[in-house]
C-alpha cells in the first residue's frame, strides 16, 4: 500500500474510506483495485459503491463487520499492484460551442489552438456523477484551465462539451451548469435502455477528436438507428 | 392494459418505487419517495411487495378514475379522500370498482401524500425502476390525460387488515437524528454543541433534489473535492447556508459533509412546509475507526 488510508463509518449501514486529498492517477488505480476487492469479498451483503476523486462510500445492506473489511483491505493492497487494465475510447466533437470564441478571447488563444490543446491529450475517467453518464476527467492541459461562469446557464443542451476549472466534460444530459460551452458531441454518452447504460468505466481513457458538421449530421443519424458506437481504440 | 386515468393533478408528482439501488457508480440517482416511510406503510397496509410502486402527491390533491376493481389506500400528510363523493379514511384500505373516481384534497397540513393500490402502478420500469426521473424515464412529472397502468385485483376486501394510525407520530416529530458525517471532523466540539441546539427553518428553496435551510451559519469549512453524497447528507455551502440532500440528489458532491440524516429523518423533514421548525440530534455510536 502506497497511501495512508482513512477510514469513516458515517452511519451503521455506511462506511467511507478516504485516500489522501488529491486527484492522482495513482490514488485511483488503488480505489480501483479496493472497489473490486470489496465487491468480490463483500458483494452479496453491498447495497452500493460510489466514488469521488478520493473518497470511496460503501453501503452494506445490514450492519457490517468494518474490522474484518478494513483487514481484508490492507492485506490485498499492501500486495504488488497488478496490471493496469483499461479501454481507451475516443468522442467525436464538433466545435463550434457557443462560448469557444469568448473562451478564446480571455485565454489569448485562437479557437483553432483551444481545439488542438483540447484534442491533444488522454483523458481519464475517475468517476461519474453530477448527472447520470457525467465522466468527471482529468488530464486537461494547464493552458485551457479557466474558473467556472460567474452565473450558470440554465439549460446546456444534451452532448455540449465543455471546460470548467480544471475539468472538461461532456453533458450526458440537458442540464443546467456553469462550464464553458466549446463544442457537441453527437455520441450518447448515458443510454437507460442498456446495462451498463455507459461505455467506458472509471479507469478508462477518453480522447476526443474534431469533426465537421457534415460528419456530425452523418453520426447522429447513425446514433438515431442504434450504429454508433464510440471508437475504441486497440 | 388501460388504467387509472388522472383527470387532475397539480405540477410536480411523480410514480416512486424503492428506486435505483445498482447504478450509482454510473452517475444515476437513487430515487425513492421523498417520504419513504409513507410509502412503505401503504404497501405494508396493502400486504403489496415492498417494491410495488405508488403515486407521490406534493403539496396538491388530484381526480382520478379507475376502470377495474381494486384496493387503495392513502398514506403520508393528513388530508381528505373522497370515493365517488363519499368521504373514506386515510390509512385504510379501501374497495374500488371499474368506474369509481377517487378524489384527494391537498393536505392540510405537511406536503407528501402517497396513493398505494394493490400490486402498485405498472408504468414502465428503467434501470431497475419506477421512480421518474428526467433523462431516465419518459415522463417526469405526471400530468392530466395520462393513464397508468395497473392490474386488476378481484378479491374482496379482509376484514382484518393490518393497522397504522392515521396519523402516525413522526409527522408532528420535529427532531431530526443525524451521524456526524466526514467533514465534521473540522467542527471545534463548542461549535457542534451549538449545532445540535440550535433551532433551524426549512427554507423555501426545496425540491425532489434537496431542501435549503433558512439560517445562515457562521462557519466554513473548505470546499472538498467530489466525494459520494446520499440523501439525508447535510451539506454546508460556501454561504453558510446548510442543504439537505433529498431523494433525487446527485451522487457526488463538492460542499462539506456535516451530518447523514437518519432514513426516518429524511420522512420527517420532507413533510415540513416552508419556515417550519427542526432541530438535529446526534446519534452515538460511531465516529472515525481507529486504525
Amino acid at each position: 500500500m502506497k497511501f495512508a488510508l482513512q477510514f469513516h463509518q458515517t452511519s451503521p449501514q455506511q462506511l467511507e474510506i478516504c485516500w489522501p486529498d488529491k486527484i492522482s492517477p495513482e490514488i485511483l488505480q488503488e480505489m480501483l483495485l479496493a472497489k473490486e476487492v470489496i465487491t468480490e469479498n463483500y458483494g452479496h451483503e453491498l447495497r452500493d459503491l460510489r466514488m469521488g476523486y478520493h473518497q470511496m462510500g460503501c453501503v452494506f445492506k445490514d450492519k457490517f463487520d468494518y474490522v474484518q473489511i478494513i483487514d481484508t483491505l490492507l492485506q490485498v493492497i499492501t500486495l504488488p499492484k497488478p496490471k493496469w487494465i483499461y479501454q481507451s475510447w475516443t468522442l467525436p466533437v464538433l466545435y463550434e460551442g457557443k462560448d469557444l470564441e469568448s473562451m478564446a478571447h480571455i485565454l489569448q488563444l485562437s479557437p483553432n489552438e483551444i481545439v488542438d490543446h483540447h484534442c491533444q491529450n488522454n483523458y481519464l475517467l475517475y468517476f461519474y456523477g453530477f448527472l447520470p453518464g457525467f465522466m468527471y476527467l482529468g488530464g486537461l492541459p494547464e493552458i485551457l484551465h479557466l474558473p467556472r461562469k460567474k452565473h450558470p446557464d440554465p439549460l446546456i443542451p444534451k452532448g455540449s462539451v465543455a471546460i470548467g476549472g480544471k475539468q472538461t466534460g461532456v453533458y450526458p444530459l440537458d442540464s443546467p451548469g456553469g462550464w464553458h460551452i466549446i463544442g457537441k458531441c453527437p455520441v450518447s454518452l448515458f443510454r437507460p435502455e442498456h446495462a451498463p447504460p455507459v461505455f467506458a468505466q472509471p479507469g478508462d481513457r477518453i480522447a476526443f477528436y474534431p469533426i465537421q458538421k457534415k460528419d456530425y449530421q452523418l453520426i447522429q443519424k447513425d446514433v438515431t438507428k442504434g450504429n454508433f458506437s464510440p471508437t475504441l481504440v486497440i | 392494459m388501460k388504467g387509472c386515468q388522472i383527470n387532475k393533478i397539480g405540477p410536480i408528482n411523480s410514480i416512486q418505487d424503492l428506486g435505483r439501488k445498482g447504478f450509482v457508480e454510473y452517475g444515476v440517482p437513487e430515487s425513492g419517495p421523498m417520504d419513504l416511510f409513507a410509502h412503505q406503510s401503504a404497501n405494508h397496509l396493502l400486504k403489496n411487495k415492498p417494491t410495488a410502486s405508488s403515486l407521490e402527491l406534493t403539496l396538491c390533491g388530484a381526480n382520478l378514475e379507475f376502470d377495474k376493481t381494486t384496493h387503495m389506500v392513502l398514506t403520508g400528510a393528513p388530508t381528505e379522500l373522497f370515493i365517488n363523493d363519499s368521504q373514506k379514511e386515510i390509512y385504510k384500505v379501501h374497495q374500488i370498482q371499474a368506474g369509481d373516481r377517487v378524489k384527494i384534497n391537498a393536505p392540510q397540513t405537511g406536503q407528501y401524500l402517497y396513493l398505494g393500490i394493490k400490486g402498485g402502478f405498472l408504468t414502465e420500469s428503467i434501470l431497475g425502476s419506477r421512480s421518474f426521473f428526467k433523462g431516465i424515464t419518459s415522463n417526469f412529472f405526471l400530468s392530466k390525460g395520462m393513464v397508468l397502468p395497473y392490474r386488476a385485483y378481484n378479491k374482496p376486501l379482509q376484514s382484518k387488515h393490518a393497522h397504522i394510525s392515521s396519523h402516525p407520530s413522526y409527522l408532528n416529530q420535529n427532531t431530526l437524528k443525524v451521524y456526524p458525517g466526514p467533514e465534521s471532523k473540522g467542527i471545534d466540539p463548542e461549535v457542534w454543541d451549538d449545532l445540535m441546539s440550535m433551532e433551524f427553518s426549512v427554507g423555501k428553496q426545496q425540491n425532489r433534489m434537496g431542501i435549503q435551510l433558512n439560517e445562515t451559519l457562521n462557519i466554513s469549512l473548505p470546499e472538498i473535492l467530489s466525494a459520494p453524497c446520499y440523501p439525508g447528507t447535510v451539506q454546508l455551502t460556501p454561504s453558510g447556508k446548510l442543504i439537505v440532500l433529498m431523494r433525487d440528489a446527485q451522487v457526488t458532491g463538492g460542499y462539506p459533509r456535516l451530518f447523514q440524516l437518519t432514513s426516518k429523518a429524511i420522512s420527517i423533514l420532507c413533510q415540513k412546509r416552508t419556515d417550519e421548525k427542526i432541530r438535529f440530534k446526534e446519534v452515538s455510536g460511531q465516529a472515525t475507526i481507529p486504525i
